[in-house]
């Protein structure tokens, strides 16, 4: 397991032919990278290890290397050679400066290979600690002399460079809008119920994981459908509509920032009121809580989740649902950033059980829920696949004690992690989106429209 | 001589104070970043949540999976409260009624009974000891010793002697090591609590303040 890496890997030739001005570099970006937080949380850990079975990592394979406060150790150690017995900074890092080409290869391991960046340990901290963060500074660190791994890298540079991290074209997403809009037509018998592109003044902005109109494009009708039967004032935009943010998990800054401000460019350029964030945890968390930060500037609009926007409908009675088309035990899976760092936790729920006639809670769950194991990036980093699937058991395990025949989770990247441990443990379950449970308990009333 | 080492005392608390006071101001230095992203819950439920629900051992899994481990950190951090107290009362002259006295004694033995059980599980654990430094050994066999020579002193006075230098120990050990996080740990709490609050995860919808 510890030695899950290709031999003559060039990413990790590279890591280790580093040479000292690259790591200079690294310790200037980590210098700048703290702040009063950071350094706070730095000096807090009292190395009681209480944190390690919050991991799922831990929890499935029981190494050291996978306990949060040993990854912490590995940040900490370099921040006390950086720093002064009273908490200063150095000018020069101490005569055994730790950050050397073996200790960047301990760094990638950790901090991208056993991490998905999910706030459990963060949340369970006895002191408070903010590990997630520190994980991601970490990460950054690394990012700054170009040591993301090649295909967590290649996914966001695909969506700086198409507009979005399925290196879809402009052509091919437009008609999969327009395919989608004959479909709409021919499910609610209505001829003009279409999915609006580019229609400037709507109320709703709606962005999409590029799964959708690349693998799952049922997904996105299904949500076309709740809009058009809530009487929406809606639209996509053509050019830029991902709400994937990738630049979270490489801890490139600069990316991060410039994928979350192209859908601010849409928003404004529509006119639109809402930013409305499809089923992507991640995406959620990146463009509703971290993209103000990064970009350093208050929206001023509302940036809401999918979620929200579904309850509320149910909420004012604008859809009528039939819970009775969903006879099957649903269970629902809490994704991290949506929920433990996104603070969506009732909202689901609530749909839920709106629209199923049996639901069942996984345990634990909402804030306290389990990482599936395809947050962090993993699932694009398939030089550490093995130990994503590993750690994914206790998700496996967790889903398999509801017995529970359908899995709900309101976020892209799980439901293909969900997907792989459904095959990968035998655990027999159909995966679904929100919107995907929603459509199909819809009831709309054709005399109406 | 118990003058000298009681003026000790007092002088190595000032030390101690005035160093965390210079490293939580180094710590500030560091910048704080303004927030943008509008909140969807409130800072302060939150950082009242961090001291409060937020420490009973059912709120964390770290606390609710190692119960022991929990009872024993905290009855161990009372029994340090206590000597601490009992150091203020010798530096201050004030006598400790007797029945309180009793209660500190008992206080005293169980903090430091848990005391070395926390550092016999350090020692035993084999990924415990991976984890720790010399400095998480230290840290605990001083505050053992302390538990130990206050309980001593409230029986016998000529402990007091030894008491009072290990304290001055202490005091200047403070600012270097892990017992820093005296302050820290309240520093972090805020932090999470304000974290969690402003995003409306914590307090739990049900236990909004």
């Amino acid at each position: 397991m510890a030695s899950e890496k290709v031999q003559k890997d060039p990413y990790i030739e590279r890591i280790r032919n580093l040479k000292p001005d690259q790591l200079q570099s690294a310790l200037a970006a980590f210098k700048r990278l703290l702040d009063h937080e950071t350094v706070a949380n730095l000096q807090s850990c009292v190395n009681c290890g209480l944190c390690a079975e919050t991991c799922h990592y831990y929890q499935a394979t029981g190494e050291l290397d996978d306990i949060p406060a040993y990854k912490l150790k590995l940040v900490k150690s370099l921040f006390k050679d950086l720093s002064t017995v009273l908490g200063g900074l150095k000018e020069k890092p101490g005569k055994n400066g730790v950050l050397d080409s073996q200790t960047i290869e301990k760094w990638v391991d950790s901090f991208f290979g056993r991490c998905t960046l999910c706030g459990r340990c963060a949340l369970n901290c006895t002191m408070g600690i903010d590990i997630t963060r520190l994980i991601r500074m970490a990460r950054s660190t690394l990012a700054s002399i170009d040591l993301v791994p090649p295909e967590l890298q290649s996914t966001v540079t695909t969506a700086v460079e198409k507009g979005n991290n399925m290196g879809i074209h402009r052509e091919e997403w437009l008609d999969t809008l327009q395919w989608l809009s004959e479909e709409l037509q021919m499910e609610v018998s209505d001829q003009k119920a279409q999915l609006p592109v580019d229609k400037p003044g709507e109320k709703l902005l709606y962005t999409v994981n590029p799964r959708e109109p690349k693998f799952f494009p049922l997904s996105l009708l299904a949500t076309a459908k709740i809009f058009y039967a809530a009487g929406e004032s809606w639209t996509v935009a053509s050019d830029y509509y991902d709400v994937t943010n990738y630049g979270l998990y490489s801890g490139n800054d600069k990316e991060a920032v410039l994928l979350s401000s192209r859908l601010r460019e849409s928003m404004i350029k529509l006119k639109a009121e809402i930013l409305v964030l499809g089923e992507c945890g991640h995406g959620y968390n990146s463009n509703r809580w971290e993209a103000p930060e990064w970009m350093a500037t208050e929206d001023k609009f509302e940036v809401k989740s999918i979620i929200e926007i579904i309850a509320d409908y149910i909420r004012w009675g604008l859809i009528k649902l039939d819970p009775s088309r969903h006879r099957k035990l649903v269970t629902l899976h809490d994704p991290c950033n949506l929920v433990r760092l996104g603070g969506i936790i009732e909202e689901q729920r609530f749909i839920l059980k709106n629209a199923a006639t049996d639901f069942i809670e996984m345990y634990p769950n909402r804030e306290k829920n389990f990482c599936c194991g395809g947050g962090g990036g993993q699932l694009s980093m398939t030089r550490y696949a093995k130990r994503r699937l590993e750690a994914g058991r206790i998700k496996a395990d967790q889903i398999r004690k509801t017995g529970a025949q359908i899995v709900v989770a309101p976020c892209h990247n799980c439901i293909d992690q969900l997907n792989e441990l459904n095959r990968e443990y035998d655990l027999k379950v159909e995966i679904k989106t929100i919107s995907e449970v929603i459509a199909d308990a819809l009831v709309i009333d054709k005399k109406d429209k | 001589m118990l003058t000298i080492l009681k003026l000790g005392v007092a002088a190595s608390g000032l030390f101690c104070a005035v160093a965390l006071a210079v490293i939580l101001l180094r710590t500030f230095s560091f910048g704080r970043r303004p927030t943008y992203a509008r909140p969807h819950g409130s800072s302060f439920a939150g950082v009242m949540y961090a001291f409060g629900w937020g420490m009973l051992p059912w709120e964390k899994e770290s606390a609710s999976k190692h119960i022991w481990t929990y009872v024993g950190g905290i009855l161990y951090h009372l029994g340090m409260l206590v000597a601490m107290l009992f150091l203020a009362t010798i530096l201050l002259r004030i006598s400790f009624p007797t029945t309180l006295l009793y209660i500190a004694r008992i206080l005293l033995v169980i903090g430091l009974l848990c005391g070395v059980a926390l550092l016999i599980k350090r020692m035993l654990k084999p990924h415990m000891r991976s984890l720790s430094s010399g400095d998480d050994y230290w840290a605990n066999i001083l505050v053992d010793l302390l538990l130990l020579l206050a309980l001593v002193s409230t029986f016998a006075e000529k402990a007091l002697i030894p008491f009072l230098i290990l304290a001055i120990i202490i005091f200047i050990y403070i600012p270097f090591g892990k017992l820093r996080h005296c302050v820290f740990f309240f520093y972090s709490r805020i932090l999470f609590g304000d974290f969690f609050g402003r995003r409306g995860v914590l307090p739990h919808p049900s236990r909004k303040v």
